[in-house]
């Protein structure tokens, strides 16, 4: 009976402080080797962290263990750097900061925190399903002639194209070749998106931005931000085109048969719009109602619910249930009981953002 | 033969005779049950919902809202008092209890638009007045569900704007146990 008991115990206090994942994760560039210098973005909107005015501290576990038994005084190179908004990163170059070679250093597991533990973000983890990778070579390396990273790729994220110049194809209009491109000095990417519609040329204008990493081994890479770097605007990319040369072209790397190599956009999912419910369609001052918002907006937590009318205080609370959906009844009739003629009230609903849901006048049944 | 035959046809009229003079039992006067005498008592709320007329009429959704477990609905009793002391059972005052949101009048009198049921077959009112004489209509409460075999009660309020209605709420209620 009494483990019974101690399990309903830690079975409600594990949900009670159950931590909230952390919104989004992703690294800067989105390729990089374990010696490299690589920052981590997180955006933790949505944690208990969010909006903190406190310094946000790394604490990580896997490859190994660097601020161990500090977890009520984080170190100081522990910290992280604020961005912008609930954006925080942390810079640094895997092998240095835990302390182990390159061949040990696959992933990274961890939490972000305020300095003395009080708060914290849900882990990233495996378990979590968000898992920091280094991403792997071994495809780039191997027969592939281009890989790109990460491969759930948006257009407002970092993104990294990798090209084996051992293995692109060129000079398919008299004798095709394959690794030509791995003799040249310097590689450039030529690409556009769209089909073509927006393109960055590979030119002597355009040198320093077109130009490739060598990570050696006939392997050079690119990294930028989409829509940063083909200046799309509103435009969605639904795909990237490109071909790969040297700057004046006198050598080049193409798919096989000589194609444009071509990447796809990842399937986005459909975004279901949020829909604002009041019940019933007219209503007076002696019912009760029911405003529901189904659908809502990631990051959104809570939904609050303010309502005027004239001649009482005005009537606040907040709605219960999910981001799935928030609901909440009204009880008009209590609230306006000692009014004897209101002809409107007026509703404020915000969410945790502070944005604005509703605002608006509702007239009454007399 | 002829003896048999003669006291057989003696027989027969022994036995009409008897027949004949037996006197016939009616009965005394019972008169009909009225809706006083059915729905009178103290009531305790079972479910309420709530449904939107506009939504219903047009076929839209949200049609539909289960009240039961918001507000301490739970704890609605209605008590329709009756005065059978002339023998005859007729509807007196009537008060609700709880913390119930009032949807309606909560005191008063009571009264009904007719004793028995209607002859168009529409549901009969419960009629909520202000004063003894019943006089000053508060509101009207639609009897939907008369206690039978099953002793449930169900009134029904509905709101109207100009004559159509646009709302209404169904209290589902069984019988206050002490």
């Amino acid at each position: 009976m009494k483990r019974i008991i101690l399990y309903i115990i830690l079975i409600i206090g594990s949900a009670l402080y159950a931590q909230k994942p952390i919104a989004e994760i992703w690294t800067q560039p989105a390729f990089f080797r374990p010696t490299d210098t690589v920052a981590f973005y997180f955006d933790l909107t949505g944690t208990d962290l969010e909006g903190t005015t406190e310094d946000v501290y790394m604490w990580t576990w896997f490859p190994t263990e660097p601020d161990a038994g500090n977890w009520n005084n984080s170190s100081e190179f522990a910290k992280l750097t604020h961005v912008e908004g609930n954006i925080w990163k942390f810079v640094l170059v895997p092998t240095e900061y835990y302390g182990v070679p390159a061949d040990q250093i696959t992933a990274f597991y961890g939490l972000l925190k305020n300095k003395n533990g009080t708060k914290q973000t849900d882990a990233f983890a495996p378990d979590k399903g968000n898992t920091i990778f280094v991403p792997s070579d071994a495809t780039i390396k191997g027969s592939a002639r281009i890989d790109y990273f990460p491969k759930q790729w948006k257009a407002d994220r970092p993104f990294s194209i990798l090209v084996n110049t051992n293995n692109t194809w060129s000079d398919c209009e008299s004798s095709a070749q394959q690794g030509k491109l791995a003799s040249a000095t310097n590689v450039h990417i030529h690409s556009g998106v769209n089909n073509w519609a927006i393109v960055v040329e590979n030119n002597p204008t355009n040198a320093a931005k077109t130009a490739l990493t060598d990570l050696g081994g006939g392997i050079w890479r690119i990294d930028f931000v989409p829509k940063e770097y083909f200046n799309t605007g509103d435009t969605k990319i639904k795909s990237i085109h490109a071909v790969f040369a040297n700057l004046d072209w006198s050598l080049m790397g193409k798919d096989a048969n000589c194609a444009d190599f071509y990447i796809a956009a990842p399937e986005e999912p459909e975004v279901i719009p949020p829909v604002f419910t009041i019940f019933p369609q007219k209503f007076s001052k002696k019912d009760i109602i029911y405003l529901s918002r189904e659908n809502n907006e990631p990051g959104i937590t809570s939904l609050t619910y303010r309502i005027s009318a004239e001649g009482v205080s005005d009537l606040t609370g907040n709605f219960k249930g999910t981001n799935a959906k928030f609901e909440v009844f009204i009880d008009l009739a209590t609230w306006l009981k000692s009014v004897a003629t209101v002809s409107k009230i007026h509703l404020v609903v915000k969410d945790n953002k502070n944005n604005v849901i509703v605002d608006s006048d509702i007239n009454l049944v007399q | 033969m002829k003896k048999l035959l003669q006291r057989l046809l003696l027989l027969a009229i022994v036995l009409l005779v008897a027949y004949g003079c037996e006197e016939q039992e009616d009965g005394s006067y019972v008169p009909p049950i009225t809706r006083y005498e059915l729905i009178h008592g103290t009531w305790k709320l079972q479910t309420i919902k709530m449904t939107d007329e506009l939504a219903k009429a047009n076929n839209t959704k949200p049609v539909e809202m289960n009240l039961t477990k918001e507000f301490n609905f739970t704890s609605f009793v209605i008590a329709l008092n009756v005065d059978s002391s002339s023998g005859e059972i007729k509807p007196t005052t009537f008060e609700v209890t709880g913390n119930a949101p009032a949807l309606f009048a909560t005191s008063g009198y009571w009264d009904m638009d007719t004793p028995f049921a209607r002859s168009d077959g529409m549901p009969s009112k419960v009629k909520l007045f202000a004063d003894e004489a019943k006089t000053q209509l508060l509101d009207e409460l639609e009897l939907i569900t008369v206690p039978g075999k099953d002793v449930v009660l169900e009134l029904r309020l509905v709101r109207y704007s100009e004559g159509n209605p646009y709302l209404s709420y169904v209290y589902r209620l069984r019988p206050k146990t002490k």
